[in-house]
């Protein structure tokens, strides 16, 4: 205690714990202010974060406000013959089991932000997003589901705005389509793009999102034809060649 | 008792004139117990240097009503580390050892109403660690939350959220 000083004000007996509690103005856990509990629940890893918010209301808006999105990656394993999927958790070092029958017959095509952009062929409409932490189910426009879908991405979460999904379909063996949409709208844009010569993907390219531009990358050669300029077809959409070795698709959001 | 509080602090006050012990501070829990410290606590404690600036340092002895003498030498013993730059995590692991879990909770509620930041950053990240991996029923009964959700609303609320409720540590853990 260092160099405290402690004395007791009267010569007076006292039975110290219950003259505490009877004379403190106490308070009490139910109505902390929500700062306070701000500050022990936005320390919470998100799976405990989520049991918080089923506390009690007050509880519930504290934690939904204070859930970290952005935390480091989990792992899926997603099993072709049960609906129980394996979701790891490397931080943690920690394993969730659970059952996800929305996904019965489904190709995972992207992820971002929690979100899995879905694909399940051969229905009317396809193409949904599901977020499995939540459960939320937002479906896209219908899609024409005569060509196989090559490659499919998204810009960002579907519930913030300015979400482009976009996809792209082998037509013919010259010519590409790429149609994009948003969650919102109520159909797919969609413009076919002639190949380059040398246009090949042995390997699924990989898609990256970056500053709203959707970067594909690919391990082969790879490349689109500038002859058809598709800006003039769809106007959100640019390409680029930058080499040879892979191509840069932009879509200005 | 408040009537004892104030006459306490009235013989207090006149001891203040004696200049031997103006270096010190006295701080009155809530139970009227004094504990005399160094003035230089008053930066740690912001609610206490603000009391002393108020009065431009006249009144040096500062009662706390919400803090009990109990929990007062645990925040003062905090302090003083914390003056002395001594906050390291060994001190801090023995330190939150000695608390249970009802004295953790008043620490924290005490650590805010005298408004030292360190100690409040501290014992949050001590609760988080103490409800963590723990079920909802636990964490209700840690803190004696009323469940105000209709038996619809919580039933809903574990379907959708099913996967966050499997794993957890078991009940009978409670340490209280």
């Amino acid at each position: 205690m260092g160099n405290c000083v402690c004395m007791i004000s009267k010569n007076k007996k006292r039975n110290s714990k219950l003259v505490i509690s009877d004379n403190l103005k106490k308070q009490t856990w139910d109505d902390l202010p929500s700062e306070l509990l701000e500050l022990i629940l936005s320390r919470l890893i998100v799976a405990d974060n989520i049991r918080a918010s089923a506390v009690c209301k007050i509880w519930h808006s504290v934690a939904t406000s204070v859930r970290v999105v952005n935390q480091s990656p989990w792992l899926m394993n997603i099993q072709k013959c049960s609906h129980w999927y394996e979701i790891y958790d490397p931080v943690q070092r920690k394993t969730h089991f659970i059952q996800f029958p929305e996904l019965k017959d489904c190709r995972v095509c992207y992820t971002k932000e929690g979100w899995l952009l879905l694909y399940r062929w051969p229905q009317r409409y396809p193409f949904f997003f599901f977020n499995p932490f939540t459960r939320e189910l937002i479906k896209l426009p219908r899609f024409d589901r005569t060509r196989k879908v090559e490659f499919a991405a998204f810009s960002c979460s579907p519930k913030s705005t300015g979400c482009v999904v976009f996809v792209a379909q082998d037509v013919s063996s010259t010519v590409l389509t790429i149609s994009t949409c948003s969650p919102e709208a109520n159909e797919w844009k969609t413009a076919n793009y002639q190949k380059g010569s040398h246009f090949s993907y042995s390997a699924l390219p990989q898609i990256v999102v970056f500053k709203g531009l959707f970067y594909c990358l690919s391990p082969t050669a790879f490349g689109f034809s500038l002859s058809n300029p598709l800006r003039l077809l769809m106007q959100n959409v640019d390409i680029h060649v930058t080499d040879s070795e892979f191509v840069v698709i932009a879509l200005w959001l | 008792m408040a009537e004892e509080v104030s006459s306490q602090m009235n013989s207090l006050s006149i001891s203040e004139t004696n200049p031997s012990s103006s270096a010190t501070i006295s701080l009155v829990s809530g139970d009227d117990i004094v504990f005399k410290v160094e003035p230089t606590i008053a930066k740690e404690m912001e609610t206490v240097q603000s009391f002393i600036d108020e009065t431009d340092g006249k009144i040096t002895t500062i009662p706390l009503p919400n803090i009990s003498s109990h929990d007062l030498p645990y925040v003062i013993e905090y302090c003083e580390k914390s003056i002395a730059g001594k906050i390291t995590k060994e001190f801090e692991a023995e330190f939150v050892k000695k608390l249970n879990n009802e004295e953790v909770k008043e620490l924290f509620l005490a650590a805010n109403y005298l408004n030292i930041k360190k100690l409040l950053d501290f014992l949050s990240q001590v609760i988080a660690d103490r409800i963590a991996n723990k079920s909802v029923e636990y964490v209700r009964r840690y803190f004696g939350i009323e469940n105000d959700f209709t038996p619809e609303e919580e039933a809903k609320l574990r379907e959708e959220l099913a996967w966050t409720f499997t794993g957890v540590d078991p009940d009978d853990e409670d340490e209280n």
